[in-house]
């Protein structure tokens, strides 16, 4: 009986060994870490646009889906013609904006002359001018009024030489005060055929 | 009473079995003692609210919920959705890493384009970002940025750029959770 305990006795201590020799082992993986996360949640809610694009009495646009982008197509012709309500931008709530139309691209600029604004049939401020195929941009805002309207008028489109001028424009939608902003697509399309 | 010398052969080759283990890792690995003192630290880093920050966020020091707003078929940008402000008196380190999106891989993520993740330094130039974009019903992100050094005493911000694709339904919403890692 003596005898099978020591035997019982060995073989627990070879056992704690084996385990012992394996859990030092596994010291080796250890890691540590040296930064701290701050975590940012965001939520992404689809709303509907405050304030949107239509069609205007010259009847020069084209609006896609959603009222967000548009594309205004006129062609000029040899005497200037002003086209002062080629877009609405509409403003569907009670809240103030400041907006702006920004050069974004252009191709062959150099068949037409115009004066691109922005007016509420009182007063009117020059977005961008072509001339000499040279674009030149305002870059100052314009107010718009709590449910609203304003308009894109093209002033003294004149054409200069055949051909097709397309000009890529983005309307900067503003919040007053901060830099929270929209940027609507809005293409200008010029032909001319002498 | 005959002593089990099966058994015992068994328990030693067990035992030399663990020592060839242990040798055999030993030739890869070393260790470096180390004694650790836990103390508290300080979030020198933190999250502090900024001119574009929506009226409905929660801001803590170590964490921020923003609401967000995302339009079809035109780009909002929210360029100071939240400040990081580096409270300590020397260089930190951060980085912004993606940690969750939802939904992914089920219709509603087709409402969204790309939501842009921006680290603008106090100068409103951007030093890294994160993006997620979609391709049918599922996200795609870019890796984890670089570190970057925000000074002393100054404030960063987050720039955050949505946009839905033209016809997205109004309502639709995913959740977008990013880590801006600090280092100690």
């Amino acid at each position: 009986m003596k005898r099978i305990a020591k035997q019982e006795i060995f073989h627990s201590v070879l056992l704690v060994l084996a385990l012992l020799i394996l859990t030092l082992n596994l010291v080796h993986n250890v890691k540590s870490t040296v930064y701290y996360t701050n975590l940012s949640e965001n939520y992404q809610t689809v709303i509907q646009p405050l304030i949107i694009l239509k069609n205007d009495t010259n009847n020069v646009s084209n609006i896609y889906l959603s009222n967000t982008s548009a594309k205004i197509s006129i062609t000029a012709t040899s005497n200037s013609a002003t086209y002062n309500y080629s877009l609405k931008i509409v403003n569907n709530n009670a809240s103030h904006w400041e907006v702006k139309l920004e050069y974004d691209d252009c191709i062959d600029i150099i068949h037409v002359n115009t004066t691109i604004v922005l007016h509420n049939n009182i007063s009117s401020l020059w977005q961008i001018k072509i001339e000499g195929g040279i674009k030149r941009q305002n870059d100052t805002y314009y107010d718009l009024a709590d449910n609203a309207t304003i308009h894109i008028g093209v002033q003294n489109l004149v054409g200069i030489s055949s051909g097709t001028t397309i000009l890529h424009t983005y309307l900067r939608i503003k919040t007053p005060n901060k830099t929270t902003y929209a940027l609507y697509e809005i293409t200008f399309e010029f032909k001319y055929n002498t | 009473m005959k002593m089990n010398y099966k058994k015992s052969l068994k328990f030693i080759t067990l035992l030399l079995a663990s020592l060839l283990i242990a040798t055999v890792s030993a030739t890869v690995y070393y260790s470096l003692s180390m004694q650790t003192t836990i103390t508290v630290g300080t979030t020198w880093v933190k999250f502090i609210s900024a001119a574009d920050t929506p009226s409905e966020s929660t801001i803590t020091d170590a964490t921020c919920t923003l609401s967000l707003s995302t339009l079809a078929n035109s780009s909002l940008v929210y360029e100071k959705a939240v400040g990081l402000s580096n409270t300590y008196t020397g260089i930190r380190y951060i980085r912004l890493q993606h940690v969750s999106v939802s939904p992914n891989g089920t219709a509603p993520v087709s409402n969204f384009t790309h939501v842009k993740f921006y680290l603008l330094d106090n100068s409103l130039t951007v030093q890294a970002s994160l993006n997620y974009t979609t391709s049918g019903d599922n996200w795609s992100v870019t890796s984890t940025t670089d570190w970057k050094a925000i000074p002393a005493s100054t404030t960063w911000y987050i720039k955050v750029e949505t946009f839905s694709p033209a016809g997205a339904t109004a309502g639709t919403q995913c959740t977008i959770e990013i880590a801006v890692d600090v280092q100690q």
